[in-house]
């Protein structure tokens, strides 16, 4: 579903990722886990055509994002870790707006936002001003919008931030549901325990560079999966000194 | 700490105007250049403009040994036009900064949060309003009989007079955040009051010269009532006129206006900075509502920007504003436009379609819509860059509203001008079919500039809508190619080419630009546009 190859990019001078290839499945839940700076969202952002990359290629469902980013982005839902929505629409302004951008039937776009919105509780919140939302109901919001076209690959930068724990128990849930159908989600997370108890597969990156890769058994053995992260950084800041 | 404060806001500011570029690197700038030849070239307009009026006033009030009068009136003047370039900022600046609740939570009192965002308020009145009194002072130190070093005093009080221009800007501003906190349509309060503003403005300025005359005939009575009804500016007047008397109370009266001010805004700064809009309750009715095509769903999405925010209508659709107005007073008054607003002293003549064509371009180069819809965006443009649409889709719905919010008005105010100078209707339509075409090319123009120099990091609307480069160039540039239209028209008439011949030939040229505007904005245009 989503193939990244030898993905590199630079700010200015200074490498964020660097030689990065992953793969992810049809049905699989991808965690990508890393510490702070070290090329999550850059990586996150790349696939969701957000930036510009200058080496490398990535693959949604078979199409290049760099030759149809259109035709990629028609198969994605990009959550990110920190939903600036348009406070000048209410809720279901926005959903229709974001409907008709993906050109969603109506047959398809109604029912599920009312299905979604009833999931997570915000159904009675839709025709306030996204200006009067918190943190947890624009994140809310953004998840349905993104769930309502019914896309074939979900990515989301920490998806679990801001959501009360009855919401992310929903998510939860949901994301498995989701990959049950044959949708693949690709999700950065600080939270370990989450990644471990969800992801098919888990990826652990460092200063840009892919460190360990592969099924959650592969990755972790028998210890759990916080030990072995502080394993990787314990053993990059011993290479460090 | 207050110095602390204000660092942070002028570097905010100088960071927005150069890009931000360190200030060593930006000072240099290509950028820097513009500004400072735009602020030449606004500095000389209006220096002939208020030249022209303290002329008027000088000489005769002088003489009639009513000096203080002169400072006075051309004080009010200048504190006129010091609160029309505040007015639309001051709620913005004050109430809705996006960096609000960061300086609440730290150690900061209040009242310096207050005093900072009201001091960039002054700011901007201050370089108005000096703008207003530098032709003053000149021509005073010429003409005038006050002792030298009342010019000290004069200084002084052009440097302090601000504070009334920021009091009258505070208050609106005030009212405005009040009212919008309690009602669902935030924007009525405000877009009213600018209204009302601009139109006494626009009145008293078509009118100046008959005031003056009248102010002149009757200076005695004019003074009487100035002295008890306009206290402030009668001590400004006397101090500036030598008396020292008079300066200290006029500088007094301005230290406590500001300190009320600053106090009365602090005491509920938190309440309406912080608070979230509270309006009842609505439940969704039903969710089978219609569906819009890719074109509409991105046309709604930007007028509904463009109607939520009175900023945005207040100074990116002033030019709508003004050509309703003289398009409904055509109707009433035809000979009295074509006259005082077309400057055709004799009347309409053969011209007239082409002067009208020009005048209806000025007023429609002062819409600005795309020239800040990228700045806009703001931290939202990833939504645009994540869903799968092309650039190019985006710049259409965004041209679109520019041309349909600037359009209109321009094609009633194009009617009512040929109405007027009663044209036949073949050459009212060449009339139409030209502004339409250079309405559009202003919004192709606007969205180049600010593709250009776009400023996603804004903390208030203000520097995005405003305090802008892109803004700044979108406003003038059509003027350059106003005036290439102007000369080519001009010569086509003395080769005794038809009005109609040289309508066709305005509409080929700026065609021929839009042309190749449009395969700039399609080719590099899409490329910045996912760079940012």
């Amino acid at each position: 579903m989503l193939k990244i190859e030898h993905l590199t990019k630079y700010y200015g001078e200074k490498l964020a990722v660097d030689d990065l290839s992953l793969h992810i499945k049809k049905g699989e839940i991808f965690g990508f886990i890393g510490h702070n700076g070290a090329g999550k969202t850059t990586t996150i952002k790349a696939v969701c055509g957000i930036h510009n990359f200058e080496e490398g290629s990535i693959f949604v469902d078979g199409i290049s994002v760099k030759e149809n980013a259109i035709a990629c982005k028609q198969k994605i839902a990009y959550i990110p870790d920190n939903p600036e929505l348009y406070e000048y629409m209410t809720g279901y302004q926005y959903l229709k707006f974001v409907g008709d951008i993906f050109q969603v039937e109506a047959a398809v776009r109604w029912p599920n936002i009312q299905k979604y919105a009833e999931l997570f509780g915000l159904w009675d919140d839709l025709a306030q001003p996204i200006s009067s939302y918190s943190h947890g109901m624009k994140q809310k919001l953004a998840l349905i919008a993104a769930l309502m076209h019914e896309p074939q690959l979900i990515i989301m930068d920490e998806p679990f931030v801001g959501l009360d724990p009855k919401a992310s128990y929903t998510l939860k849930t949901l994301m498995r549901e989701i990959c049950d159908e044959g949708k693949s989600i690709f999700f950065s997370t600080h939270v370990l325990e989450v990644a471990e108890k969800l992801c098919d597969k888990v990826a652990i990156i460092r200063g840009g560079k892919l460190v360990r890769s592969g099924t959650m058994e592969e990755v972790k053995g028998d210890a759990s999966l916080e030990d072995v992260f502080m394993e990787l950084e314990d053993n990059h800041a011993d290479h460090a000194v | 700490m207050l110095i602390t404060l204000f660092k942070k806001q002028v570097s905010e500011l100088l960071s927005n105007m150069l890009g931000g570029k360190p200030l060593k690197e930006g000072f240099f700038s290509i950028r820097m250049m513009i500004y400072l030849l735009l602020g030449f070239y606004l500095f000389i307009l209006m220096f002939r403009v208020f030249y022209g009026m303290a002329a008027s006033l000088c000489q005769p009030l002088v003489e009639a040994g009513n000096d203080w009068m002169y400072f006075a009136l051309m004080g009010i003047m200048a504190t006129f036009i010091g609160v029309s370039g505040s007015l639309f900022t001051a709620n913005s600046t004050i109430y809705h900064a996006r960096d609000n609740e960061f300086l609440l939570s730290l150690p900061i009192p209040q009242w310096m949060i207050v005093f900072v965002r009201i001091a960039m308020i002054y700011l901007v009145s201050a370089v108005f309003e000096i703008m207003v009194m530098f032709p003053a002072l000149l021509l005073y130190f010429v003409i005038g009989k006050a002792p030298i070093w009342a010019l000290a005093f004069q200084m002084v009080c052009v440097l302090v007079m601000p504070v009334i221009a920021v009091a009258v800007a505070c208050l609106i501003g005030w009212l405005s955040a009040v009212i919008n906190s309690k009602i669902r349509q935030r924007a009525i309060f405000s877009v009213f009051t600018s209204l009302a503003f601009i139109g006494v403005f626009y009145y008293v300025y078509w009118n100046l010269y008959s005031y003056i005359n009248l102010i002149i005939a009757n200076a005695d009575a004019v003074g009487g009532v100035m002295r008890i009804a306009l206290f402030p500016f009668y001590q400004m007047g006397l101090a500036s006129a030598g008396s020292p008397i008079a300066f200290v109370i006029f500088v007094a009266m301005m230290a406590a206006i500001m300190a009320i001010v600053v106090s009365l805004v602090s005491s509920n700064f938190v309440e309406l900075a912080a608070k979230t809009q509270t309006v009842a309750k609505r439940k969704i009715k039903t969710t089978s509502g219609k569906t819009n095509s890719l074109f509409m769903a991105l046309y709604k999405k930007e007028f509904q920007r463009f109607t939520s925010s009175t900023i945005s209508m207040m100074s990116c659709g002033l030019g709508s504003v003004m050509m309703i107005a003289i398009g409904v007073t055509c109707m009433f008054a035809g000979e009295w436009i074509i006259i005082n607003f077309m400057g055709m002293s004799k009347g309409p003549d053969e011209n007239l379609p082409l002067v009208a064509m020009m005048v209806v371009c000025m007023m429609a180069a002062m819409n600005t819509i795309t020239a800040s819809s990228i700045s806009l965006e703001g931290k939202h443009i990833w939504m645009l860059k994540v869903f799968p649409i092309s650039p190019w889709q985006i710049f259409k719905a965004k041209i679109a509203v520019h041309v349909v919010i600037t359009g209109i008005p321009a094609v009633f105010c194009t009617v009512a001008f040929a109405v007027a100078g009663k044209t036949d209707l073949i050459t009212m339509l060449y009339m139409i079919i030209a502004a339409l075409i250079f309405v559009c090319f202003c919004a192709i123009v606007g969205l180049q500039c600010n593709l250009r120099f776009p400023n996603l990091s804004w903390t208030n609307e203000a520097q995005a809508v405003k305090q802008n480069m892109s803004v700044i160039i979108a406003t003038f540039a059509p003027w350059g190619m106003l005036i290439i239209l102007a000369v080519v028209c001009a010569m086509m008439r003395i080769m005794g080419d038809p009005v109609t011949k040289c309508l066709t030939a305005s509409m080929a040229l700026v065609m021929a630009v839009m042309c190749l505007q449009i395969n700039s904005l399609m080719k590099r245009g899409a490329e910045r546009f996912m760079e940012l």
